[in-house]
């Protein structure tokens, strides 16, 4: 009986580590080329992680996550946005996720990742944040003042979502630190560095907001922008005895404008729609095994999609534009 | 089609005017204004008090351009960011599209920004300059909520010649010079000015104590302005005049103190051409004018790549009649009508647009009382904007202290930027707009020996609609909106005392301005909390003015305080700078020769206006000007 307990623990833990890495490679790029969500799908999926991203087709612009190869480490300003300063992705490979970060930014966690512990991902600054914090631009100051002694930081802040609800846990990084005694131990990051993530336990979604020292009147005045790169998932098994099931719900069209429909749902589905905060905006009895959700009355973004079945709680991510 | 004929046209006449002017004779005259005009209903200062320079008081400031002017010789606050930078004006406590600048009487501030660069405007272009400040809306239409700055060519039909030299020099490679050619006879005048501006503006700032200085960098102007005015009065009924102006800009954009450096440089160019008609018969006048503008505004970064092009032409035909009744009581009707396009790349088109508007105003003259009421009416497709009165009233309790009173309505269009800038632009903006009311006491005492004035105003002035960007929700991008309202007041004060001792005549000079100008609304982004003071906009504002004048010799020592303010980022300190003025003249014969030199921020100040953007220290310009006269009959 010990060993087969044994070998339960070890075909589980072998089960449990499996892994994925999300490398933006499979976008296949051309040189020095971007995705910027102008063919508002709504985000990207790598892996099993999907990034959303909203654009604005009437002036052509986007916040959010994007897709890049570009290579400039030398030009500064917004033009430059989609490059990473490290002029490339992590561990030598080409293609990343470049942020640009409206208040948040979202990671959702998708398929074997759902409601999974995250492992990690690589994180830098863009070209067009490093060189703002490290020369100044028109809005920005230059980290360190004048002077160079000003305690100036840019900081990235990581929490996760779970089940709807917006976790306190948070995981603080610093882009760029300039408050240490010695200035020669000022920094602003310029290579890619790993980002550990497993402390804050099983995720649906993670939520990166950005503070800077450098903030006034209207906000921020550092590039809100940063990169990531090579996220890693672990992937999951189907545990019937937890109340969180992975099988499919059937969700379309997704990024929507309209409604949500509903499918793989029974008659006594609940079924809630949160928003990344963990606020309950709608909650509807499904009634038969498909349902329709109306959603005009909800702002652009991103939502989570809850579906309770006699206690198995299933969950997607959806785009409203 | 038949609008690019008469642009033609006036460019054509403007390229024939110096060959018009070098092929006439060579003779002199005194410079003194005429204007062939009755008392200006539309322009008095009926209910308020104007500040008006004249060729001869132009001629004796030591500033180059019009920022420096006012802010030399007016309460003004002028918002500069730095020696030869953009510079705004802010009158009580409004926005610098609350100020509107006109030429000869048509606007000339940028369609697209609403503003426009008082550093570019050199402050002998023109032969008057007056600025009214309140509310004047009825009479000159969006903008004018603060107050207007009307740049005035006037002709003296009573001169031959004239000319005059100056040249300029200064601190970090400072080189100026103007010429004026004026020549003609009581029948035809030809103006012809040509300057010329070159700046460094490389100067020295501290960044902190036990730190050294840093020099500005990437601060280079240079400016030229061309102009050409022919007036021609067949008799002393009717007068036509035709103006011109070419002005060229190029400035780089100097990094702020918290930046390493900058590549950016701006580009202006611009062309605008006026032709105006008046005729006086015994009880009435009319007055017609025709306008053009073309405008460039070229911004390049280098650094970063950025390239941003813009160009706007507008056409401004305005007539205007006024009517003398029983000799005394004013009739002024006049309707006008604006053309303007827009040509950038942050439109998603080209954009363009009429505004037409109809306006009167009554005037009564009794003997201690006048009273003026005012009424006009804009029109534009869209535009959803009632009409605006305005009622003002003088009153003479003796021949020393007169009551001033005026209430107006004002308002302020939203620029093209506002409208159409994409992404943000928001088409369904509404005007600026809202009641200001202001009340003066003037009193005047002048003696063959000296002369006390004193002059006190309290206003009020909220205006709705406020335009303030703001995040979008859900997008990435801000937008204008009418999320805010303002609530500006307070006071203005001046005295002034002159009196002579002996030969040496003394000025004394002391104002003083409260004023409180706040949201009324509060907003997340930008952060704006109700109660709170607009940016930039100081409470306290104060200067004192000593000039003593010996012979041929005179000094001007002007000490100034402005309290803290704040800043987009963090509070502006208050600050205190000193200005001192040498002059030396000499007139013989028809020869005028002044000799200047003026020494700013004489204590070598280290002090922000706007925050990031560092001032010079203490800097000096050294000046002459060298005048010909020839009056008629010489």
């Amino acid at each position: 009986m010990k060993k087969i307990l044994l070998l339960f623990a070890f075909f589980y833990a072998t089960i449990g580590q499996t892994q994925t890495t999300s490398t933006f490679e499979e976008f296949s790029l051309n040189s020095e080329s971007f995705l910027n969500g102008s063919d508002e799908n709504g985000g990207f999926t790598s892996g099993n992680i999907f990034l959303p991203n909203s654009y604005n087709t009437n002036y052509q612009s986007w916040s959010g996550w994007s897709i890049s190869n570009t290579t400039d480490v030398t030009t500064p300003g917004y033009l430059n946005q989609y490059s990473s300063i490290t002029g490339g992705g992590a561990e030598n490979s080409e293609t990343f996720a470049a942020a640009f970060v409206s208040g948040t930014n979202y990671l959702g966690m998708v398929d074997e990742a759902a409601d999974q512990q995250v492992a990690g991902l690589y994180i830098t600054n863009s070209t067009y944040g490093y060189l703002s914090m490290q020369d100044g631009d028109n809005f920005a100051k230059k980290f360190g003042g004048a002077t160079g002694d000003d305690p100036d930081y840019f900081l990235v802040t990581i929490k996760k979502i779970q089940n709807g609800t917006l976790y306190p846990d948070s995981i603080n990084f610093y882009l760029a630190d300039f408050r240490f005694e010695d200035n020669t131990e000022d920094y602003i990051l310029n290579d890619w560095t790993y980002v550990d993530l497993t402390s804050l336990g099983e995720v649906d979604s993670l939520v990166f907001t950005l503070s800077s020292t450098d903030v006034g009147s209207y906000g921020m005045n550092t590039p809100a922008s940063f990169c990531i790169d090579n996220a890693t998932t672990n992937d999951g098994i189907v545990n019937t005895h937890s109340p969180f099931v992975n099988t499919e719900l059937e969700i379309f069209p997704n990024p929507t404008n309209q409604v949500l429909n509903i499918g793989n749902i029974s008659s006594t589905s609940v079924c809630q729609v949160y928003n990344l905060q963990g606020q309950l905006l709608l909650s509807q009895n499904a009634e038969d095994d498909i349902l329709t959700l109306e959603l005009q009355h909800l702002n652009t973004g991103t939502y989570i999609l809850s579906v309770n079945d006699n206690g198995k709680i299933r969950s997607r991510t959806f785009i409203k534009y | 089609m038949k609008l690019q004929f008469l642009h033609s046209f006036f460019l054509m006449c403007c390229l024939l005017a110096p060959a018009l002017l070098f092929g006439q004779s060579d003779t002199t005259f005194q410079i003194e204004t005429i204007e062939i005009t009755t008392s200006n209903i539309r322009e008095n200062e009926v209910g308020a008090i104007a500040k008006k320079w004249n060729t001869e008081s132009l001629s004796n400031s030591t500033t180059s351009n019009i920022a420096e002017l006012l802010g030399a010789d007016t309460d003004l606050f002028i918002k500069s960011y730095g020696a030869g930078s953009l510079a705004t004006s802010s009158i009580r406590g409004g926005s610098a599209g609350h100020t509107l600048v006109l030429w000869n009487g048509m606007p000339i501030q940028s369609p697209m920004l609403g503003l426009l660069d008082l550093s570019l405007l050199p402050s002998q272009a023109v032969e008057e300059i007056v600025l009214l400040k309140g509310g004047n809306s009825t009479m000159f239409g969006s903008g004018a909520i603060g107050g207007i700055i009307a740049l005035n060519n006037l002709a003296n039909f009573d001169s031959k010649l004239n000319a005059n030299f100056s040249a300029t020099v200064g601190s970090f490679n400072h080189f100026d010079q103007q010429i004026k050619l004026s020549q003609g006879n009581s029948r035809f005048q030809s103006v012809t000015k040509f300057s010329n501006l070159q700046a460094d503006n490389n100067f020295y700032y501290p960044i902190a104590d036990g730190f050294p200085k840093r020099q500005q960098t990437n601060a280079e102007v240079s400016q030229q302005n061309i102009h050409q005015d022919f007036y021609w009065r067949p008799n002393y009924r009717h007068e036509l005049s035709l103006h011109f102006w070419r002005q060229l800009s190029k400035r780089q954009i100097p990094p702020t103190n918290v930046q390493t450096r900058s590549e950016a440089h701006q580009n202006d160019a611009t062309t605008r051409v006026l032709l105006q008609a008046k005729t006086i018969k015994n009880n009435y006048s009319l007055n017609a004018k025709f306008g053009f503008a073309d405008e460039h505004l070229d911004f390049f970064d280098d650094q970063s790549n950025l390239v941003s092009l813009s160009r706007f032409i507008n056409y401004n035909g305005e007539l205007g009649a006024q009517w003398t009744i029983k000799n005394k009581h004013l009739f002024y009707i006049g309707v006008n009508d604006v053309f303007t396009k827009v040509w950038t790349e942050g439109y998603e088109t080209t954009k363009s647009e009429h505004n037409a508007a109809a306006f009167a105003s009554f005037q009564f003259n009794f003997e201690h009382l006048v009273i003026k009421t005012s009424l006009r009416e804009n029109f534009r497709a869209g535009l959803k904007n009632k009409p605006v009165p305005e009622i003002a009233v003088d009153y003479a309790f003796s021949s020393k202290l007169m009551l001033k009173i005026k209430a107006s309505k004002n308002f302020r269009l939203p620029t093209f930027n506002d409208r159409y800038w994409s992404p943000g632009g928001n088409e369904d903006l509404l005007p600026e707009s809202g009641w200001s009311q202001e009340a003066s006491i003037l009193f005047d005492q002048t003696t063959n020996k000296s002369n006390f004035t004193a002059a006190i105003t309290v206003f009020n002035r909220n205006i709705d609609n406020w335009i303030i960007w703001t995040p979008t929700s859900g997008q990435a991008f801000w937008s204008a909106s009418n999320i805010s309202k303002v609530w500006s007041r307070g006071l203005e004060s001046k005295v002034g005392f002159g009196f002579k001792l002996q030969e040496v005549q003394f000025n004394l000079g002391f104002n003083y301005s409260h004023i409180r100008s706040t949201h009324q609304a509060s907003l997340t982004i930008p952060r704006i909390e109700k109660g709170v003071q607009l940016l930039y906009t100081p409470i306290h504002q104060a200067s004192a003015k000593i000039g003593i004048q010996w012979r041929q010799l005179s000094m001007t020592y002007r000490h100034n305080y402005f309290s803290n303010s704040r800043g987009v980022n963090e509070a502006i300190p208050s600050y205190k700078t000193a200005d001192i003025t040498l002059h030396y003249q000499s007139k013989i014969k028809q020869k005028n020769n002044t000799l200047f030199l003026s020494i700013n921020n004489i204590y070598n100040k280290n002090y922000l206006i706007i925050e990031r953007r560092p001032m010079p220290g203490i800097n000096f310009k050294i000046g002459l000007r060298l005048t010909i006269n020839s009056p008629k009959g010489n």
